[in-house]
């Protein structure tokens, strides 16, 4: 108990001296996620308002695909970024194993599966008379689609969201196809993991601490989001 | 002529496979207004989906003024000349104006002529005072209300309305409805109306189309499709109660019917076995005996009043249904047991062959 005391109130101190160190992780590790989780939705938003709105061959299977690719080990999406990339791999000639870019490839791959999967779900429990009632008001395709979105907004920020918590705080992918390399390619998580191993508790404790605090941020955003619903939604006088 | 507000040849719906509209023909002028009905499931949504562009036929043509469209644009087009306002209000997020001012939004239109017409479609339909209010602190009127606004708002030249009043209590829905009807009326818009209740298709309109099992079964003025259904499915439904099997034959220029126990003549049809239909309110009492042709001597079974009017059953060797006046029927002190005698005028009666039932 005393260690992990000890260990936190060295922690708050190296907060608080604002080590280099630990704010280029940090920073690196905001980078990585954010960009991935960016491209996820940038892809992943889409794919799910096709999937929950047309019917055609194969849709079946590849909701499947999506909904097993939300639960895919963070590890084995490493593996095959990893032998992807490798230099005697298809990709091996971009050079790109053991760079941030790697690691962005494979958080992408982990967050796309879950936007695309809560994307869908919230759409499709949308009232499917919404649709036609938009429509019948003059509603093109694509202001149909930004008029479900905005139906679905909630459900929708919480996809986001989703994304995001599940890579900024994965280990197994960014560890593989990123190598923790001290500068280069440490981020908070491996970062841990390696503090944790070699004793330095107080550092380890230090970096759980900001990670910790990045997923509340992120859970604060949607709670005050959902909160200000609420809020709109109660009757008026 | 100016071509109908809408056209429609040969149209067809299927639903996996199964055939779930066939309209072969239906116009609809411009400024008139047209009532769908049919029991639940008979297809009148789809066809509505279908009018509305929300939906693609499997074969037929819907021709607007006289246009076919085949262009996803030129449908855009035609859908935003037209609007369609559902059994359930079907909101948005936001208040009442974000509501109604959807569609001017989707339009492009500039701000201040938004304002404009927000205003003045709230002020038309009493909702003045709503416009800031959130749409889930308002009431099942006012949100049905808004749903109209909604449209209206629009000036479109053909509206689709989807039971807008399914929800509304009786004496609400009768006020709505006449609102209504006066609205459509002075805006000149062409409506379809879709309804499952024959009662509020007569109120609604002068025309009616009858759709059965997905089937366009009777298309014409509401007093003729409601006084002669085409068939015995279609009698059934419009509320001709008395429909029993006879034997037909011609006698000295009319037709006698023969039913078991009862016997009666009609103004002309073809012989052999047929179906017989008597609607409650073309049977009469008969106290003074000054009918001669189709009196039938019976005992009252049953007396139901209701809203308008008293439901009787009569037991004249079959039993039928007679509606009388509550007035009447206080006056003769109408009670079950009593025996009484119906008559029906020859030319009310329905005949249906063998080969339209």
């Amino acid at each position: 108990m005393e260690l992990v005391w000890e260990g936190f109130l060295q922690a708050v101190a190296l907060l608080w001296s604002r080590d280099r160190e630990l704010l280029q992780i940090t920073w690196l590790s905001l980078q990585v996620s954010g960009s991935a989780t960016l491209i996820a939705v940038a892809l992943g938003m889409p794919l799910g308002f096709w999937l929950a709105m047309f019917r055609f061959r194969g849709r079946s299977f590849l909701l499947g695909v999506v909904n097993t690719g939300m639960g895919l080990p963070p590890v084995v999406v490493g593996l095959f970024v990893s032998i992807l990339l490798w230099r005697s791999g298809p990709l091996g000639f971009f050079d790109l194993l053991y760079t941030p870019v790697a690691m962005v490839i494979a958080q992408v791959i982990i967050a796309l599966p879950i936007v695309a999967g809560l994307t869908c779900a919230a759409v499709q429990q949308l009232d499917r008379r919404l649709v036609w009632q938009a429509q019948a008001l003059g509603a093109s395709p694509s202001q149909l689609v930004w008029t479900l979105a905005r139906e679905a907004r909630l459900p929708l920020l919480a996809a986001i969201m989703a994304g995001f918590g599940g890579v900024i705080s994965e280990v197994g992918a960014v560890m593989m196809v990123g190598g923790n390399i001290r500068g280069q390619t440490r981020v908070l998580t491996t970062a841990t993991v390696l503090e944790t191993r070699m004793g330095r508790f107080a550092t380890a404790i230090a970096l759980s601490v900001i990670l910790l605090g990045l997923v509340f941020l992120v859970n604060a955003i949607l709670t005050m989001a959902q909160q200000q619903e609420v809020r709109k939604w109660r009757p008026q006088p | 002529m100016a071509a109908p507000a809408i056209s429609v040849r040969g149209l067809v719906q299927t639903y996996q496979g199964r055939t779930v509209l066939s309209v072969p023909e239906l116009d609809l002028e411009p400024g008139a207004m047209l009532t769908l009905l049919g029991p639940n499931g008979s297809g009148k949504s789809t066809l509505l989906r279908l009018l509305g562009l929300l939906e693609t036929p499997v074969a037929g043509r819907i021709a607007y003024h006289g246009r076919v469209l085949s262009h996803a644009k030129e449908r855009l087009e035609q859908r935003r000349q037209m609007v369609m306002v559902f059994q359930d209000p079907l909101l948005f997020r936001g208040t009442v104006y974000d509501n109604v001012a959807y569609g001017l939004r989707l339009r492009k239109t500039p701000p201040h002529l938004e304002r404009q017409r927000v205003h003045e479609t709230l002020e038309l339909l009493g909702l003045g005072s709503l416009a800031t209010r959130g749409i889930t602190s308002l009431s099942g009127g006012e949100e049905q209300k808004t749903a109209l606004a909604r449209a209206l708002v629009l000036r479109p030249s053909i509206m689709f309305l989807d039971e807008p009043t399914a929800y509304l209590d009786a004496p609400t829905r009768h006020s709505f409805c006449a609102e209504l009807l006066a609205l459509l009326d002075a805006l000149g818009i062409a409506t379809v109306f879709v309804t499952h209740d024959r009662n509020e298709a007569r109120r609604m309109s002068r025309a009616v189309a009858v759709l059965l099992a997905g089937r366009l079964e009777q298309l014409g003025p509401a007093e003729e499709v409601f006084r002669r259904p085409g068939s015995v499915q279609l009698a059934a439904f419009l509320g001709v109660e008395n429909l029993f099997p006879a034997m037909a034959c011609q006698e000295n220029g009319c037709t006698r019917l023969q039913a078991p126990g009862l016997e009666l003549r009609a103004a002309a049809a073809a012989g052999g076995p047929v179906t017989v239909g008597l609607r409650p309110q073309d049977l009469h009492l008969d106290v003074d005996g000054g009918a001669s042709t189709n009196v039938f001597a019976g005992t009252i079974r049953h007396v139901m009043p209701q809203d308008a009017a008293c439901r009787l059953e009569v037991d004249c060797g079959i039993p039928l249904v007679v509606y009388v006046s509550e007035q009447e029927a206080d006056r003769r002190g109408l009670r079950a047991g009593q025996a009484v005698r119906l008559s029906v005028d020859p030319e009310r009666v329905l005949v249906y062959g063998p080969n339209r039932s």
